[in-house]
């Protein structure tokens, strides 16, 4: 995972997503991305354009995601969005299959819009919303000028060929809060690294960022989304899912709240069948020890003391006021079959680092 | 007594306790932020039946799954209704769930061992 968040360690927030893409997940991001422009940043005026564009890229996305099923690529090119949030600016990114016929038309509208000033995008978007269909100047869908409209900068495109047939096309939005026409963001080729990044590491989400009980939900309901709801989740899906709660609350719980944020990171990923929760997020000096002691205890203990031990915390009725047990750990040690590993750092600014990797 | 309906929703399960039956069952996921915070209508109901109890009480669950807060929460409610047997009352736990679903008769297995009563598994 380090290598991955180091990629992305300028931005507040970074959430990368791969796989199933629906409308209820739109809703998620968008509720994540409002959530904090306007609690945790000073870009709280770009939180309607941001939501809209969002919404604009999942549309272009889930347009696109049928034709997959039917070819059986999805595990070897998921749909892939990102948002990050830095100090001045949103950039979201997306990545998704096209067949190789329509690039040309493709490349053409993105041209255009992207030669386009905002008058003339105006213009252009008022033609095509009166007219029904496309312009006589090549033609651009509604959806793509409105999103250079309200992004206001060029839109960052590339394709890459996947197979003699298809190929991959990302896109790189970026909202500003600087009135100037000029990107300042990362190249096109950035983002594209980055999924094959992420796509070679088997990873299902990224996220890096604050993780309080508001952002908690909306991670965990977009997850729930891509494996448990519409149809029947196996035993093993449940158990990541528990884990993934567990891991996810005490972090909302118990991290340590750093400049007014509850800074954490995870990364989800499957490899050979196996899910990884790989987690980290910053804690108090004070309860280091105490979690410390109680990770060596637990990754020490046979499944039959994890087992007893567990049924003793079960009956000994403590549910503390914030509706803490002191099961979480124990829980996350049988659904893994004990099969975790844990550091506990010092950070050069001299806070304390605790993170798990966990196997289900 | 009025029978009292809690919707399910992404993070909690639906919640029917219908006091006048004796039965009272909760489906589907269960993981809220602060479990007293959720269940505490719940147990103010419970509590209330206890004072005068059907015959049989039924407490039925069906889970999709929930967090280890909720566990403990589910012994709460158990550990409850049980005082229904000192006054010669019975109270019958059904435990539904899938054959294939391990973790939950897993779970399920823990609660019959842990609480001795009248505990049963069902696969549906």
């Amino acid at each position: 995972m380090k290598e991955l968040i180091d990629k992305v360690k300028d931005n507040k927030i970074c959430l990368s997503y791969l796989g199933l893409f629906n409308d209820d997940i739109t809703t998620r991001l968008i509720a994540i991305s409002e959530y904090y422009l306007e609690n945790k940043t000073d870009l709280g005026k770009l939180k309607n354009k941001v939501s809209l564009l969002i919404a604009e890229c999942f549309q272009n996305i889930i347009r696109h995601s049928g034709m997959k099923d039917q070819q059986g690529t999805l595990t070897e090119n998921p749909d892939f969005f990102q948002l990050s949030i830095l100090e001045d600016r949103v950039v979201l990114s997306s990545c998704n299959l096209i067949q190789n016929e329509h690039i040309d038309a493709l490349n053409e509208k993105m041209m255009l819009v992207n030669s386009l000033s905002s008058e003339e995008l105006k213009q252009l978007y008022q033609e095509v919303l009166t007219n029904g269909s496309f312009s006589e100047k090549g033609g651009a869908s509604l959806g793509l000028i409105e999103m250079a409209r309200k992004s206001g900068l060029p839109i960052k495109y590339a394709f890459q060929e996947s197979s003699g047939t298809q190929s991959r096309f990302f896109l790189s939005l970026e909202v500003s809060t600087s009135k100037e026409r000029i990107s300042a963001g990362l190249d096109i080729l950035y983002h594209v690294n980055f999924y094959l990044d992420l796509r070679d590491h088997k990873v299902i989400m990224l996220y890096k960022g604050d993780l309080s009980k508001d952002i908690i939900v909306s991670l965990i309901n977009m997850l729930q989304n891509n494996f448990i709801d519409d149809r029947k989740p196996s035993s093993k899906e449940k158990r990541f899912m528990v884990s993934l709660i567990e891991v996810l609350q005490n972090i909302s719980k118990h991290g340590k709240t750093i400049r007014g944020s509850k800074e954490g990171m995870f990364c989800i990923s499957m490899l050979k069948g196996d899910y990884i929760i790989d987690s980290g997020n910053y804690i108090e000096e004070a309860k280091r020890e105490a979690l410390e002691s109680t990770l060596t205890e637990i990754r020490s203990m046979s499944d039959e003391d994890i087992g007893r031990l567990y049924k003793e915390r079960l009956l000994d009725n403590v549910i503390t006021e914030d509706g803490n047990c002191g099961l979480g750990l124990l829980e996350i040690a049988k659904n893994s079959g004990n099969n975790f590993r844990y550091a506990i750092n010092q950070t050069p600014e001299k806070e304390w680092f605790y993170s798990i990797k966990i196997k289900i | 007594m009025q029978t009292l309906v809690i919707p399910q929703t992404n993070e909690t399960p639906e919640i029917v306790l219908d006091g006048s039956e004796g039965t009272f069952s909760f489906a589907g996921k269960s993981f809220p932020e602060n479990v007293n915070d959720f269940y505490n209508d719940t147990l103010k109901y419970l509590e209330a039946y206890v004072l005068q109890p059907r015959d049989v009480t039924t407490l039925e669950f069906s889970w999709l799954y929930f967090n280890t807060a909720t566990s403990k929460m589910i012994v709460r409610i158990i550990m409850l209704l049980k005082t229904v047997n000192k006054s010669g009352k019975s109270l019958r736990i059904k435990w539904f769930c899938s054959p294939d679903d391990d973790l939950i008769i897993e779970k399920g297995n823990e609660f019959a061992e842990l609480l001795g009563a009248d505990f049963s598994i069902h696969y549906l």
